[in-house]
C-alpha cells in the first residue's frame, strides 16, 4: 500500500471515529422528528398579512439591489479597469442586502 | 388526474417528495438520527478525505486536484490577510469556507434516502454562527482585556450618558449582526430548495405531462442559480466572519 492510501485510510478511520463520538447526543433524542405531520394547523387570521409583508420585503430588497447594480454598472462604465474590484464589492453588498430581505421574510412567516 | 407517485403510499405525501431536500426527517424509517445529522457527517467525512489526499511531500502542487485545493487555501489566506488577522485564524475560516461549501453542494446532489441540504437547517447555521460569536468574544477579551472589550463598542470622547446608550445599542447590534449571518445562509439555502420544490410540486398539482415539460427546465435553471448561490453564500459567510472577528481583534475606535 502506498503511503497516500495508508494516510487516507488512517484519516477516514479517524473521521468515522469522530463522527461516531459526536453523534452520541443525536442518539439521545427520541428520533421522532417527523412524527407529527397530522397536527392540524389552526386557522390563522394573519395569514394574508404575512404574505403581503413578505411581498413588501421583497420589493424593498429588489429595489435596493437594483440600485446597487445600476451604480456598479455606472462605475464600470466610467472606469473599466476597476471592474474587478467593483464586481467583488457589488456581490458582497448584494448578499448583505439580500440577507436583510430574507430576514424580513422569515420574520413574516413565523 | 393525479400522478402515480402520490397514490398508494400512505407514508410519503407528494409534498414530501417535491421538497425532500428542504424537509428534515428521519434518515430512514425509524432511524435514531435525522437527515441533517447524516448529511453533516457525510460533509465532514468528505472534507477529511479530501484533505487527506493533499500531498505534503512537495511544496508545489501538481495536478488538478492539488492546484484546486491550493487556490482555495490561498483564497482564504488572502481574505484573512486583508483584514489583518493573524494567521492563527486561518484554519478556522478555511474550515468555515470548505464546510459550508461542501454542505451546500451536497444538498444539490439527489442522494436517494438521506439527501438533504444541511445548511438549510436553522440549527446548523445557528451552530456555525455561534462559533463566530464565540471566537469574536474570546478574541476581544484576549486582545483587549475586559475593560478594552467594553471600549471596543464605544467610541472615545463622547459627552454625558451617550457612551452607555451607545454601548447598549452596539452590543445588541453585535448579536444581531451574527444572527443575521445565521439567517442569511439559512434563508438562501432554504429559498432555493423551496422554489425547486414548488416547481416540482406543480407537476403533481396539474398532473399533466405538459406541466412537467414546463416545470423541469425551470427547476433546472433554478438549480443552476442554486449552485451559484452555494458558492456565494459560503464566500459571504466566511468573509463576514473574517470582518466580524477582525473588528474585535483590531480596535478601530
Amino acid at each position: 500500500m502506498t503511503s497516500i492510501v495508508k494516510k487516507t485510510l488512517r484519516v477516514t478511520f479517524a473521521a468515522l471515529l469522530l463522527v461516531g463520538v459526536c453523534a452520541v447526543p443525536a442518539y439521545a433524542s427520541d428520533g421522532s422528528i417527523a412524527s407529527a405531520p397530522e397536527a392540524a394547523a389552526p386557522s390563522d387570521h394573519w395569514k394574508p398579512l404575512k404574505y403581503i409583508g413578505a411581498g413588501l420585503a421583497t420589493i424593498g430588497g429588489g429595489y435596493g439591489i437594483g440600485r446597487l447594480a445600476a451604480a456598479a454598472m455606472e462605475g464600470t462604465a466610467r472606469q473599466p479597469e476597476a471592474t474587478g474590484a467593483i464586481r467583488t464589492t457589488m456581490i458582497i453588498a448584494a448578499a448583505l442586502i439580500e440577507g436583510v430581505a430574507f430576514t424580513a421574510i422569515i420574520v413574516c412567516f413565523t | 388526474m393525479r400522478p402515480f407517485l402520490a397514490e398508494g403510499d400512505p407514508n410519503h405525501s407528494q409534498v414530501d417528495t417535491a421538497f425532500h431536500h428542504a424537509l428534515n426527517a428521519d434518515a430512514w424509517e425509524g432511524a435514531p438520527v435525522s437527515k441533517g445529522v447524516v448529511m453533516i457527517g457525510v460533509g465532514a467525512l468528505a472534507i477529511l478525505i479530501i484533505l487527506a489526499m493533499i500531498d505534503k511531500r512537495s511544496l508545489v502542487p501538481r495536478g488538478l486536484f492539488r492546484n484546486a485545493m491550493e487556490s482555495i487555501a490561498l483564497f482564504v489566506r488572502d481574505m484573512t490577510r486583508e483584514a489583518h488577522l493573524p494567521d492563527r485564524y486561518l484554519p478556522l475560516f478555511a474550515t468555515f469556507f470548505l464546510f459550508i461549501l461542501t454542505l451546500n453542494l451536497l444538498g444539490m446532489i439527489p442522494i436517494p434516502q438521506i439527501g438533504y441540504t444541511a445548511t438549510s437547517n436553522l440549527n446548523v447555521t445557528g451552530a456555525l454562527a455561534s462559533i463566530v460569536v464565540l471566537v469574536s468574544i474570546v478574541s476581544g477579551f484576549a486582545y483587549h482585556g475586559p475593560g478594552g472589550f467594553v471600549k471596543l463598542f464605544v467610541p472615545s470622547g463622547l459627552p454625558g450618558p451617550l457612551p452607555f446608550v451607545l454601548f447598549v445599542l452596539e452590543f445588541a447590534g453585535f448579536f444581531i449582526k451574527h444572527g443575521v449571518l445565521m439567517v442569511r445562509l439559512f434563508a438562501n439555502m432554504l429559498a432555493g430548495h423551496l422554489v425547486i420544490g414548488a416547481f416540482l410540486g406543480l407537476i403533481g398539482d396539474m398532473g399533466s405531462a405538459g406541466m412537467a415539460a414546463l416545470s423541469i427546465p425551470l427547476s433546472l435553471f433554478v438549480s443552476c442559480l442554486e449552485l451559484l448561490v452555494a458558492f456565494l453564500q459560503a464566500y459571504v459567510f466566511t468573509l463576514l466572519g473574517v470582518l466580524f472577528v477582525g473588528g474585535m481583534v483590531h480596535a478601530d475606535h
